[in-house]
């Protein structure tokens, strides 16, 4: 699939490969991989589990090496190699990895603090966006007190005080429950909407995927490749109730369609086998 | 509902120093009657008001002795502490450290520290360093095992997202591993601090002209009984004394362990 990068994209990546070393010789887990996120974006990717795509994304925050293809972060567009990209973006795993020993307040100043920002002005600015987005009231309170959709929340905002320009955000509410999920994404909507960040998001639930993003990609299987691009075109802002409109249940017609397409594919294979 | 809930709380912290109490009391108790009624000599087992009186009557001669076991106890387990946490660090920061000298930790606790006293005794002379060379020996094993087992214990996707915000080694080891190293540091500090005072005494055994233990000894030799068991007694305080001040410590500094206790 051919990929014209938009000229003002703030994540380009570019036929990117990665194999792993295997007991039985090796594992290929990305097969040229090819997208582009503009600025301001909100870009999902989702496919099953297991196809690689956490691996994409520790690739693209520069925790692992690309074996080929190159990728591009950020204003400056020069592509950089897998080490020097730490740091470039703002990354969020599936666990929250809150320390328990820092209070809300300074969970969410880390980012912040490890880039030199002085720890007084990095708890002012967790403070103001802590009142913002609702959270004043724990500010002081530490991680074993909160509920999993609180702490996600907090290690949201971490993510959101790194002030970096590019989020990546793997599957970060996989471990909540489907009402507290609900809830989340809206408030994700909301902060986001607020901050114009790029987002790259990657779950394995479609209907999280169409109703946060501008743009979902489908993985295919491992080796991921990245199968089809379906545009979200939904009015923002979005609610909840949108997930039960006709325009929205075609394009999840659409993904799932293709999501099944590249399942059956692979167990074709295995049948052959 | 939730009044009623931190009343039982309340009540069940006092049960728990209660019941305690109570079983000392009544075993001092069936002590105290049982030497008397069987008219057991007091150099064999002195009852325990005898020992009560001894505590008042030597008072100043075991506060001179505490003194001196305190201050070997003290300084052994501060050197202990700080040579085991430094080590613990070289010894997880670098590799090469880590195959030469994490065995020479696990000898040190190999070595019988009974049998090398009466050798330190030669190299070093009756004075306070053998005593505190075997106290830090004793200490230094459980500190050292357990501050590397605790720097080893970092999560490795912690890790990956510190790196990914593109922390240093050191900021890494600042702001993550050393904190979440912490509790282990203190479970392998109590233990040592409970110990420290056991190592001192037995330094004092060994060769010594002050001190608890070479009081105990020179007292036995004499036939004082009631005033051996005194200073078994404050021995046995100090060493819960040093325990339970660790253990207030742990809790002022890491306030945050008992959220996560509760939580579980």
């Amino acid at each position: 699939m051919a990929v014209n990068h938009p000229p003002e994209a703030a994540l380009i990546v570019d036929r990117v490969s990665k194999t792993f070393p295997d007991r039985s010789g090796s594992v290929d887990a990305l097969n040229d991989v090819n997208l582009s996120v503009g600025f301001g974006e909100f870009f999902s990717i989702v496919g099953p589990s297991g196809c690689g795509k956490s691996t994409l994304l520790n690739i693209i925050a520069g925790l692992e090496a690309e074996d080929a293809g190159s990728i591009d972060v950020g204003e400056n567009g020069a592509s950089s190699r897998d080490e020097s990209r730490l740091g470039q973006v703002a990354y969020m795993p599936q666990k929250d990895l809150l320390l328990p020993w820092r209070t809300v307040r300074q969970n969410a100043a880390l980012g912040l603090e490890l880039t030199g920002v002085k720890a007084s002005i990095a708890h002012e600015r967790a403070d103001t966006l802590l009142q913002q987005f609702g959270l004043a009231r724990f500010a002081d309170a530490y991680p074993a007190t909160l509920s999993g959709g609180m702490r996600q929340r907090t290690a949201f905002l971490r993510t959101v005080l790194t002030d970096r320009p590019v989020m990546l955000l793997d599957e970060p509410f996989g471990a909540l429950d489907a009402l507290t999920r609900r809830a989340m994404q809206e408030w994700l909507l909301d902060v986001w909407s607020e901050m114009q960040r790029t987002v790259l998001l990657i779950t394995h639930d479609v209907d999280e995927a169409i109703f946060l993003s501008d743009r979902v990609a489908v993985m295919s299987q491992r080796p991921g490749t990245l199968i089809h691009t379906h545009p979200v075109d939904l009015p923002r802002p979005r609610t909840a109730e949108i997930v039960t409109e006709p325009a929205f249940m075609e394009i999840k017609r659409d993904v799932l369609r293709d999501l099944q397409s590249s399942m059956s594919l692979n167990e074709g294979l295995n049948a052959s086998q | 509902m939730h009044l009623s809930d931190r009343g039982l709380e309340r009540l069940a912290s006092g049960i728990q120093w209660v019941v305690p109490a109570v079983l000392l009391g009544f075993g001092l108790a069936i002590w105290e009657v049982l030497v008397r009624v069987r008219d057991t000599p007091a150099w064999m087992l002195p009852p325990p008001s005898a020992i009560g009186q001894s505590l008042i009557d030597d008072r100043a001669m075991l506060f001179e002795h505490t003194l001196a076991t305190a201050q070997a106890a003290l300084i052994g387990f501060g050197v202990a502490f700080l040579v085991g946490v430094g080590s613990a660090i070289a010894i997880t920061s670098t590799p090469i450290l880590e195959r030469s000298l994490y065995p020479v930790i696990i000898a040190t606790n190999a070595i019988p520290v009974i049998a090398i006293a009466p050798l330190l005794l030669i190299w070093f002379g009756y004075g306070l360093t053998p005593k505190i060379i075997v106290v830090a020996l004793i200490c230094f094993f459980p500190i050292a095992v357990n501050t590397i087992d605790g720097l080893r214990s970092v999560d490795r996707e912690m890790v990956n997202l510190l790196r990914s915000l593109g922390a240093s080694r050191w900021a890494t080891f600042r702001l993550v591993r050393f904190p979440m190293s912490l509790p282990y540091v203190f479970s392998g500090t109590r233990i040592a601090a409970a110990v420290s005072v056991i190592g001192a005494l037995v330094a004092e055994w060994v060769g010594s002209s002050s001190g608890l233990g070479y009081l105990m000894i020179r007292s036995a030799s004499q036939f004082l009984t009631d005033r051996v068991f005194a200073a078994i007694f404050i021995a046995a305080l100090m060493g819960i004394t040093m325990f339970v001040a660790i253990s207030l410590l742990e809790r002022w500094l890491l306030p945050w362990r008992r959220l996560e206790r509760e939580r579980n």
